[in-house]
């Protein structure tokens, strides 16, 4: 057995009544997953529907590690089809429930000591690599702050227009991350047509790395001051863990909280997150 | 010291000297953690009520062992007669096995009250700050069951007062500690004598069984289980836990 470890962890804004994010992560035979969601705050009962659909996901997972290659795309259809099945038990659901990100790693042993991961992203949301001292840190951002959610595929006119209006564009920005050394932001703008087709990365892991997703909850920090903090500045504090055992990730981030309160730093937006060690 | 060292205890230095024995950080999967001790009395004025007394230990334990919080605690035992002797250190209580309290009291000897409260106040703040440095909340109680008072007189009053002002203080380390006398005497000439070293050294509440019986002992271990529940349930609030209230 490896001594792969998940956890999860999930924070409601301050700006929020109750929380719109879920996350899940655990362990399937050798492999790891590490699944969130952020519901949209515009769209009703997106609580339920983050679940549903990280719920959903969590389903594929087992099929996903034994499979030669996954196709995301494919992934991404059972998935929202499976949400929206359950979604439909409930008459009085609205269809727009299942508006909501999805953020997924797979990790997997190569065989050879080290791990595969591959990190999807439909929506926005952070992806965050430790390796040694170094974070690999990526954010994606859709423009106007509207993702290309996954329950567009189930409604192809809303689909058609939100690629009129939005064009289905988003930044990814990237930085790595090392202590004491400032940090530079390269940004790429790409445009996806259809939602089912996620952002992938790659990764390879060594023993001792770490790999976390983060709900694009980590960009709305703020200091006592009201001063925004950036998302690259907060991104450390979601990975960079004591203790690999247990919740590693629901203790660092219980820690981070208190020191929060203490200086009266605090977060608008729901905050989640699920992390996988190797 | 320990009779046989479970793999996944290590062997700690304390302020003062003291050494205890505690599960390694790497084997704790919470965040957050009650640090939970009984410092029991095994002087020779014990020795009508070993049996009673072992089995309010186990029963304190088993109690424990039911409460929703029992994965969030860590239980240290010691017994002290001239010395402080510790019966197991700081374990998860699935770790702790029935028969770690069977004829665990070794009876004879003075009481050495002051040097006991203050090794387990030590011992309490060295392993919070050891977790503390790992990002895990904790918390603390501690219970200190005599039937008598100090008189052994290696620490003193103030240096006890001062452990225990330290403990109270050390906020980063810990977010409360709650430090719990418990009389098994009844004599009044002594639970005065307890209740002005209460007051000398600061200690949160002091309650006396009355007159030891089985049935006394029995609730003792009620009180102690409650007691440890309570401070369990207060961590995370940023308060302590009040004292309980308990009838004997």
């Amino acid at each position: 057995m490896n001594k792969m470890n998940a956890d999860y962890y999930i924070e409601k804004g301050q700006s929020h009544d109750f929380c719109e994010d879920f996350a899940l992560a655990g362990k399937i035979g050798e492999s790891a997953y590490a699944i969130l969601s952020d519901g949209c705050s515009s769209s009703e009962h997106v609580d339920l529907g983050a679940r549903l659909l990280v719920h959903a996901a969590k389903d594929g997972m087992a099929a996903a590690f034994c499979a030669p290659k996954v196709e995301w795309e494919s992934f991404a259809r059972k998935t929202i089809n499976k949400a929206q099945r359950a979604a439909r038990c409930f008459e009085s659901l609205p269809n727009t429930v299942l508006d909501a990100t999805l953020m997924l790693a797979s990790v997997v042993p190569d065989g050879n000591g080290a791990f595969e991961a591959t990190a999807c992203a439909w929506g926005d949301g952070a992806i965050l690599v430790k390796r040694g001292d170094a974070i690999a840190a990526t954010l994606i951002r859709f423009s106007m702050n509207a993702p290309f959610y996954l329950s567009y595929h189930l409604d192809p006119q809303r689909s058609q227009a939100y690629l009129e209006k939005q064009g289905g564009v988003k930044d990814v920005l990237r930085s790595t991350l090392v202590p004491d050394s400032p940090s530079t932001i390269q940004t790429t703008r790409e445009s996806v047509s259809q939602p089912l087709k996620p952002y992938v990365e790659s990764i390879t892991l060594q023993p001792g790395d770490s790999l976390v997703l983060v709900s694009d909850g980590i960009a709305q920090f703020f200091a006592g001051d009201n001063t925004p903090i950036p998302w690259e500045s907060i991104a450390p504090e979601f990975i960079n863990y004591k203790q690999m055992t247990g919740v590693f990730l629901r203790r660092r981030m219980n820690f981070f909280q208190r020191k929060n309160r203490a200086d009266g730093v605090t977060h608008l937006d729901d905050v989640s997150g699920a992390a996988i060690t190797v | 010291m320990p009779k046989l060292m479970d793999k996944d205890l290590s062997q700690l230095n304390a302020g003062s000297n003291y050494k205890f024995s505690a599960t390694k950080v790497d084997s704790l999967g919470a965040s957050e953690y009650t640090l939970a001790t009984l410092v029991v009395d095994e002087s020779g004025s014990v020795s009508g009520f070993k049996t009673e007394l072992e089995k309010a230990m186990l029963a304190a334990k088993q109690a424990c062992d039911k409460s929703p919080r029992a994965e969030n605690l860590l239980m240290r035992a010691t017994a002290f007669a001239n010395g402080v002797r510790e019966v197991h250190g700081f374990k998860l209580l699935k770790s702790i096995k029935d028969s770690d309290y069977k004829d665990c009291l070794q009876l004879g000897g003075s009481t050495a009250l002051n040097r006991a409260t203050h090794e387990a106040l030590e011992a309490t703040l060295s392993y919070a700050k050891t977790l503390a440095g790992q990002e895990f909340l904790t918390n603390a109680i501690v219970v200190v069951v005599t039937d008598g008072d100090n008189n052994i007189n290696d620490v003193s009053v103030a240096e006890v007062a001062s452990a225990i002002k330290r403990a109270a203080g050390a906020e980063k380390e810990m977010e409360s500690i709650t430090v719990v006398l418990v009389g098994i005497t009844g004599n009044q000439g002594v639970i005065q004598i307890l209740n002005d070293w209460q007051k000398a050294v600061g200690i949160t509440q002091f309650v006396d069984v009355g007159d030891v019986t089985p049935g006394k002992l029995a609730k003792l271990a009620n009180f102690v289980s409650q007691s440890i529940s309570s401070t369990s349930a207060a961590l995370g609030t940023g308060q302590g836990s009040k004292p309980i209230s308990f009838s004997f």
